[in-house]
């Protein structure tokens, strides 16, 4: 990682550091085993804002997740077994309203509920296409964490 | 949301009635909590949003206990919203017609309960979502394949049940049986279910005497708890042909060279065709296009066709089967079309089994992004003979009224064969209370735009179910009368989805126009 994309990572965590505190990334210990809760951070590998956020996460021990092929699939093939794995994991993203619509209301049958969200404008590139979105940066929590 | 209650129910009633539905289905499934209303909103809600909220949910988990909620909806007239996944975003979500109604959730009744892979067909209960179905027809090595709405997040009851559509076409068309629950709770199985055993309830249609699947389709005359549906073997080849049109006439054309093709079985299911705006709405913003006044102009859809090398008109054609007949269907499609176009369209092959893995997606909500911040969309869907000429009216008279409202024209027309389905969208700001005002209007212009031409549309969002059920008013109205004739022989009380589809139950029908 150059130092440009270094500086980028920290604006953008300043810039969600309620998210970022509210997901409980800063507790995970990256060597893992059995610390915390884990945290998932999902990304919208559609924008480049959506891939750094979750990559700042990956370093301070998240594990990273990529809708795709979309959050649908990425709720029923990975997230909802880590969920049922991991109780009491967080699940944390900057992606589209849309998507966090689509997750908050999947999520809720595995018992989370939204923590926290904020806005983020974000503009991007997938399949040739441009693309651009205000996404919205979130965590999902259990009920008792979120209380 | 804070509670509503059925109209002229006092708490103390309602009360009485949620305590009886705890002892069916157990405390936990009565949701009756303010953040578990909210899940049963219309997530797009213009305006009042009490006009369709809910006063709480009951989620049973079996036919018994499916039949004891009934009663009980009886003996406390409590009306009932029945939902499968409650995913019908556009025409109202999981939210009922009639403010204070139950949601009653049918999410866990969700067992795949038989695939017949010879016979193509399924039974399934109504909670098993797209999903569901797509897991465990890929788990067992099942080729069979099922028609997915462009929004995949549903359930294909639900779906079928309001008369929803895929490029396989409607698939209400592909029920073959049901169970039902009457108002009354008693249970009835329709076509060949109706005799015990039988080897044929999901392969032969209609049984003995009149065939009933379709009167619970678009109805609120029971609670389907199984449905028998046809599934399709996935065919040795898919040949997709992504056609792209220039002009905003050659629409007449196209309408008029390839119904007749689906006429004759040369192409199936049904052909979408879409103006270029309906790709570029769930990948980018609006104000990346256009920040001036009113609708978007004809200048910018011109940019946008360049920069994404797009038709006017887009769409992709889908020809299913074995290689060698694919070949000469295509063969004679890209003949019809070049007798009007030197266009050369793009084609490609694939296997119907790399076609069949690919799972139902909801990447398509994302065009609630396009204004920037909350998004929600209705679609106004008439349904018109498959002739050019009516559909080149139409087309020219919908956008019309876009541009006289402001609103950004976005329409597909969906060829069936001999009639053509224009789904409208109208995208909604719902952070400017404006903009969700002039939608209100033009949907309301629409409406009687389209039945002055004597279309009418093919499934509604809860606000205009009662405008576009008086819209059929032959022999003053006699089918509603006659739809509600049959309600109140069954449902005396009128507890299962007052005013669904316009059929109103004497116990509410003062309540028909309400808002
Ligand atoms: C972006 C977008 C694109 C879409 N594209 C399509 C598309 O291509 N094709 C399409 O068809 N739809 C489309 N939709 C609309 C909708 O999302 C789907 O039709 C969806 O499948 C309906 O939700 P559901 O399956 O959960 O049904 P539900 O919401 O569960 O059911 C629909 C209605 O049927 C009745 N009902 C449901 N279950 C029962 C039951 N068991 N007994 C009695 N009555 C019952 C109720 O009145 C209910 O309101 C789209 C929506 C969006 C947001």
């Amino acid at each position: 990682m150059n130092r440009r994309q270094l500086l980028l990572r920290g604006a953008l965590l300043a810039a969600l550091a309620p998210v970022v505190r509210a997901s409980g990334v800063e507790s995970v210990d990256a060597a893992g085993e059995g610390s915390s809760a884990p945290v998932l951070a999902v990304h919208d590998p559609a924008y480049r804002r959506s891939r750094e956020f979750a990559a700042a996460l990956q370093e301070r021990g998240a594990r990273v997740i990529a809708l795709e092929p979309d959050v649908l699939a990425a709720w029923h093939q990975v997230l909802r077994a880590a969920c049922a794995q991991s109780p009491a994991a967080r699940i944390t993203g900057l992606t589209t309203r849309s998507d966090f619509m689509v997750l908050s209301s999947l999520a809720r049958s595995a018992g989370l509920s939204p923590l926290a969200t904020r806005d983020a404008d974000a503009s991007g590139e997938l399949g040739g296409v441009r693309r651009r979105a205000t996404l919205i940066a979130w965590v999902l929590a259990t009920r008792n964490q979120a209380a | 949301m804070e509670r509503v209650l059925p109209p002229g129910m006092s708490a103390a009633a309602f009360d009485k009635g949620l305590v009886a539905l705890r002892g069916v289905v157990g405390a936990e499934w009565v949701l009756d909590s303010d953040e578990d209303r909210d899940t049963y909103l219309d997530p797009y809600a213009t305006g009042n949003a009490k006009a369709h909220a809910p006063s709480a949910a009951v989620a049973p988990a079996n036919l018994e206990q499916v039949q004891a909620v009934m009663r009980v909806a009886n003996a406390h007239r409590l009306p009932l919203w029945p939902i499968s996944r409650g995913k019908n975003f556009g025409y109202g979500g999981a939210a009922p017609r009639l403010p204070g109604s139950l949601v009653l959730d049918l999410g866990r009744l969700n067992r795949v309960l038989e695939v017949n892979e010879k016979l193509g067909y399924c039974v399934i209960e109504p909670g098993v979502t797209f999903y569901d179905l797509h897991e465990h027809l890929t788990r067992a090595g099942i080729a069979l394949e099922f028609g997915v709405p462009n929004f995949g997040w549903g359930s294909p009851v639900g779906n079928a049940l309001d008369r929803g559509f895929s490029f396989r076409g409607d698939h209400s068309s592909s029920i073959c049986g049901m169970e039902v629950v009457l108002p009354d709770g008693s249970v009835l199985r329709t076509g060949n279910g109706a005799m015990p055993g039988s080897a044929i309830w999901a392969t032969a249609r209609h049984g003995f005497g009149p065939s009933w699947d379709q009167a619970f389709v678009q109805a609120n005359y029971g609670v389907v708890t199984k449905m028998g549906l046809w599934l399709h073997p996935v065919p040795e080849q898919v040949i997709s042909v992504q056609v792209a049109l220039d002009a905003q006439d050659d629409l007449g054309w196209f309408v008029d060279e390839v119904s007749p093709l689906l006429m004759r079985g040369v192409l199936g299911g049904n052909i979408a065709i879409s103006t270029a705006t309906n790709s570029v709405i769930d990948s980018s913003q609006r104000q990346e296009w256009y920040t001036g006044p009113g609708a978007l102009p004809d200048s910018v859809v011109t940019r946008m066709m360049a920069e994404r090398g797009m038709g006017w008109w887009n769409g992709t054609v889908r020809i299913s089967g074995h290689e060698d007949s694919n070949q000469a269907n295509l063969n004679r499609l890209l003949s019809a079309m070049g007798r009007h176009t030197r266009r050369e369209f793009q084609v490609s092959r694939a296997s119907g089994a790399s076609q069949a893995a690919r799972g139902p997606v909801v990447t398509r909500l994302k065009v609630l992004n396009w204004f920037g911040g909350r998004g929600g969309h209705v679609g106004f869907s008439p349904v018109m003979p498959a002739s050019g000429a009516a559909v080149l009216g139409q087309f020219r008279r919908t956008k019309a009224r876009y541009d006289e409202h402001g609103i950004d024209y976005n329409g597909t027309f969906y060829l069936n064969g001999r009639s053509v389905t224009n789904v409208n969208l109208m995208l909604i700001n719902l952070d400017d209370a404006d903009h969700s005002a002039r939608t209100q209007r033009l949907f309301d212009v629409l409406v009687s735009d389209a039945s002055a031409q004597g279309y009418a549309e093919y499934r509604t969002h809860l606000d205009y179910m009662d405008a576009v059920a008086a819209s059929f008013d032959f022999n003053d109205h006699a089918l509603r009368r006659f739809n509600e004739r049959v309600k109140d022989a069954i449902d005396p009380n009128g507890i299962l989805a007052p005013g669904r589809n316009g059929i109103w139950p004497s116990a509410w029908r003062n309540q028909r126009g309400s808002e």
